[in-house]
């Protein structure tokens, strides 16, 4: 009080003044934290993951450019380069890896082996079987993402092939030898194709070159359908080297989601990877928050579209089941767009 | 004890800021708590009634989505080609049903024994070995009761929550149970439409069963791994069938506000959460506004309360340091405070009293110093005193031992027997001997007469008497001692006779007279003349010796008072006993002298 007498009135008005910037710099809280993720993609085809991510990020209050960074590590398809580019990720010490598929997924988690940076995968077929993840409920390894189910699913894909085209019998099936989950689908697809009493001719293209050399020599086929199976190298090379190839042989493409149909396959069952983007950024937003990934469930895609481009069917003048048209979550007009 | 109080507080400023603070304080801390009060209640009730409304809502949601996939199935149960047996026509009639109803996963015609006779599944191809018998299900236990039934809600192997619900188709004839139509509901595209209600910004909305495992959540992961709530004090106060309280812990350990409304149909909660904090953030701004509000308020209030203070406690300080330093003993200090108030009264009253306090510190200084002069004074009397005493000791212890050693001296020689003294000698010495025992008398008279002057003593035998007479006796026997001092009598005939002891007045003439016999050279003139004045009879001896130093003059009379004469015999008593008689007589004595013209010692006697 001595003191105060000596100073006057000021300190009453430094206390009250100290107050009110007191709640101010209370009631503003704490700054912000900007986040740092890092996309590793193995080709253009798998970005659309990207952008809808994006959104669905930014739907769940996250500011691009503020409170985000975004890095994209495109391998622009070729596969030998993802192990340098995951690293130069890691070394950038993001705050997420994002893969875009099964082979990021899986040299990921090599090259990460030693690393605590979180990793969610988008579209990842096959997970527990093929060892991404321990378990769906409890995936382990710091990862979580979505398991796009297209394993399971490329039975069903077979059973549209016999619902909108009734004519076709010999089914050519596209895999990758060197990709698990490629292996896997055509395993189903050779589990059910007696049940629709369809003829598979399975056949392996392991690189661009090996799908070049094959749709060089697609007029010559007898295959009434050609059907993909998860491999970021049918993937990323389909819409430049098959789909052409194949509209002029007029062997109708089934694909795995309706990206394909997009560029010009005939149909497709599966979720989009759009959507599956979309999804990832619920998982993404739970381990910005906290939660390590390896604790995280699996999720799998939203309900899966049956696609159909008619402009395709159309341009090769297929003869199709109208009532499976019917059946038709997603219909591409004779236009090219969907209706 | 008393109890303790900080110096702080024991300033007035201090006490009086505060007063004035809390005099504004109490009456706004009154109403705020009033306001926070009502409103709290208010904002409780609204809270609650908002969530009712959305678990209403929501739980109307759920019903109605889950309705239309049951009309639909009761719908296409209705249809009159089930009764047929065209395996291909039930298959494209349930890919079109799944098509037409997203919410359904799988889709399969039942017989009336529950074996699942065709199956459209949305993710695989359902193989013949793949079909599966519902006998035991819920669903279809309530189908085959003629009531289209929903089942207990599952997870799939993915974790996705499903629920199964069998429809019964009747013959349109017989009106018997001939065929079901089974269809399992995956709840996750609707909890997207259900979860997406959203409350504030963290309140949130989820669905349990009546077991408590979590249905749908906006959290997905919670759903998918199987979440179980049946601890959750949620849970049990609804099963209790109370009513929740205003605010709990959630499952999770948070604090919330929640609603709950149950659906009997699926005996599933659909519960609306949202964090007590967030519903009552309305109460927490008003709180924060009237905090801020108190704030100023006690500024605004302590701001004015410590200039009054201060008006009031400066010039008390002021005063208080003009009292310390008064106390510390500065008197010539005054308050300068000039003011009309109380205060100002004060500081007058205080001025004044130091004022007085002042004066009375110089009197008393004087006195003091008065005082300590006298005392110093008679300090220097009493030393003189004891000086004279000691001479007097001294002085008497040779007057007593000189005649004393004549007496023995002569007499010693006297008996003698080796000497043989003659008459005449004999005689001499023998008179000798008288002389000084006389001596010895007289001076032991002397010391007896002045005893008894100072106890009080002293018995007097007055009578009228002539002077002259008194002067002739008095002469008489002082003639061996006047030697060559010639003595002048001047006596008016007419004197009147004095009231006294004769024998008084001559030890008071034989004392004066001897004085100046012992302090005057030879033949120094003595002259005594009297006088009668008014009732008494004046008597002046004067003579024409060195005369008296006057600082001797004003001690003549005191006892011990030898002036500077170490030389003399005497006792000094002779003066005292002189004025001690005198006085007894009722008279006076005193003593003129100016150093080289003689002096002159008066005293009155009564006539």
């Amino acid at each position: 009080m001595i003191v105060i007498m000596k100073l006057g009135a000021r300190p009453f008005f430094l206390i009250l003044t100290g107050w009110i910037w007191a709640l101010l710099i209370g009631c503003t809280g704490p700054t912000a934290p900007v986040y740092h993720i890092a996309v590793i993609a193995s080709g253009q085809s798998r970005l659309v993951k990207t952008e809808s991510l994006r959104q669905g990020l930014i739907d769940r209050g996250y500011r691009p450019g503020e409170n985000l960074n975004i890095t994209i590590y495109d391998a622009e398809n070729h596969g030998d380069r993802l192990p340098g580019m995951v690293q130069q990720a890691l070394a950038s010490q993001p705050d997420i890896l994002i893969t875009l598929g099964g082979v990021e997924t899986q040299i990921t988690k090599q090259e990460a082996q030693d690393s605590d940076i979180p990793v969610v995968f988008i579209g990842v077929a096959d997970t527990v079987d093929w060892g991404v993840v321990d378990s769906f409920r409890h995936p382990g390894h710091n990862m979580t993402g979505i398991d796009n189910g297209y394993i399971e699913i490329t039975s069903k894909r077979l059973e549209y092939v016999t619902l909108l085209l009734p004519d076709a019998r010999r089914v050519l099936v596209l895999y990758s030898s060197d990709i698990v989950p490629s292996r896997a689908a055509l395993a189903k697809a050779e589990e059910a194709a007696p049940y629709l009493g369809l003829t598979l001719s399975p056949r392996a293209v392991d690189s661009v070159a090996e799908l070049e050399k094959f749709a060089a020599a697609l007029q010559a086929s007898d295959a009434d359908v050609i059907l993909i199976t998860p491999s970021y190298t049918l993937e990323n090379a389909l819409s430049t080297i098959l789909l052409p190839a194949a509209t002029r042989a007029r062997i109708p493409v089934i694909g795995l989601n309706q990206d394909i149909v997009a560029d010009g396959g005939v149909a497709a069952y599966g979720a989009s990877f759009q959507s599956m983007g979309y999804q990832a950024a619920r998982l993404v937003d739970k381990v910005l928050s906290g939660v390590p990934a390896g604790d995280i469930p699996i999720e799998f895609p939203d309900t899966p579209e049956f696609s159909i481009n008619l402009q395709a069917i159309e341009a090769m003048a297929l003869s199709i089941d109208p009532d499976a048209v019917s059946l038709g979550d997603r219909i591409f007009a004779s236009n090219g767009a969907p209706p | 004890m008393k109890p303790y109080l900080p110096a702080w507080w024991q300033r007035l400023e201090t006490r009086m800021i505060v007063q004035a603070a809390l005099a504004a304080l109490l009456p706004m801390l009154a109403l705020a708590a009033f306001s926070l009060y009502t409103i709290y209640h208010q904002q409780i009730g609204d809270a609650q009634a908002v969530q009712q409304e959305m678990a209403r809502r929501a739980a109307l949601l759920i019903e109605s989505r889950l309705d239309h996939v049951l009309f639909a199935l009761q719908s296409a149960a209705a249809a009159p080609d089930w009764s047929q047996d065209r395996q291909n026509a039930h298959e494209r009639n349930l890919r079109q049903l799944l098509h037409q109803l997203p919410l359904v996963e799988d889709i399969s015609l039942v017989d009336v024994n529950g074996q699942e006779k065709v199956r459209i599944s949305r993710m695989c191809l359902v193989k013949p070995e793949d079909l599966g018998n519902l006998r035991s299900e819920a669903s279809f236990v309530k189908a085959q009761g003629g009531v289209a039934g929903w089942g207990e809600a599952t997870l799939s192997d993915n974790g996705e929550p499903l629920i199964t619900v069998v429809v019964p188709r009747l013959n349109p004839i017989s009106r018997q149970r001939e065929t079901y139509l089974a269809a399992i509901v995956g709840l996750r595209g609707l909890w997207d439409e259900v979860t997406a209600f959203r409350v504030g910004q963290g309140g949130s909305m989820y669905v349990i069963d009546e077991e408590g495992r979590l249905l749908a959540h906006p959290d997905y992961s919670l759903v998918l791994a199987d979440t179980n709530l049946s601890d959750a004090t949620l849970l049990k106060t609804l099963q209790a069938d109370q009513s929740l309280p205003a605010s709990y812990l959630d499952a999770w350990g948070a604090r919330v506000m929640g609603s709950a409304v149950f659906i009997p149909s699926l005996r599933w909660w659909v519960v609306v959460e949202q964090p007590t904090a967030e519903a009552l953030a309305p109460v927490r701004t008003l709180f924060y506004w009237l905090l801020l509000g108190a704030l100023l308020a006690i500024a605004a209030s302590a701001i004015p309360g410590w200039f009054i203070a201060r008006s009031v406690t400066h010039p008390i300080a002021q005063l208080s340091a003009d009292a310390i330093a008064v106390g510390q003993g500065d008197l010539a200090r005054r308050s300068s405070l000039r003011r009309q108030d109380e205060i100002g009264q004060l500081a007058a009253v205080f001025n004044q009293m130091v004022a007085d306090l002042q004066e009375y510190a110089t009197e008393l200084e004087s006195k003091v110093t008065l005082r300590t002069a006298e005392l110093q004074i008679a300090l220097e009397q009493a030393k003189e005193a004891d000086r004279l005493k000691s001479a007097f000791l001294a002085t008497v212890s040779h007057e007593l031992r000189t005649p004393l050693t004549s007496i023995k001296g002569f007499a010693e020689t006297l008996l003698s027997d080796d000497v043989a003294w003659d008459e005449a000698t004999q005689r001499d010495f023998l008179r000798t001997i008288v002389e000084e025992a006389d001596k010895l008398r007289d001076l032991v008279n002397q010391l007896l007469d002045m005893a008894q002057l100072e106890a009080g003593t002293l018995r007097l035998q007055p009578h009228a008497c002539m002077l002259s007479h008194i002067v002739a006796v008095t002469l008489e026997r002082l003639q061996p001692l006047l030697g060559n001092h010639p003595v002048q009598i001047d006596l008016p005939p007419d004197l009147p006779p004095v009231y006294a002891d004769p024998e008084r007045v001559i030890d008071i003439l034989r004392n004066l007279i001897e004085n100046v016999v012992k302090y005057t050279p030879q033949d120094t003139l003595i002259t005594l003349t009297a006088r009668a004045q008014g009732n008494v009879v004046q008597v002046d001896l004067h003579d024409n010796g060195p005369g008296i130093p006057a600082d001797m003059l004003s001690h003549l009379f005191e006892r011990f008072a030898r002036g500077d004469h170490p030389d003399i015999p005497g006792t000094g008593l002779g003066l005292t006993i002189c004025r001690g008689l005198v006085e007894a007589h009722g008279g006076r004595i005193w003593a003129e002298s100016q150093v080289g013209q003689g002096a002159t010692i008066h005293f009155t006697l009564p006539v």
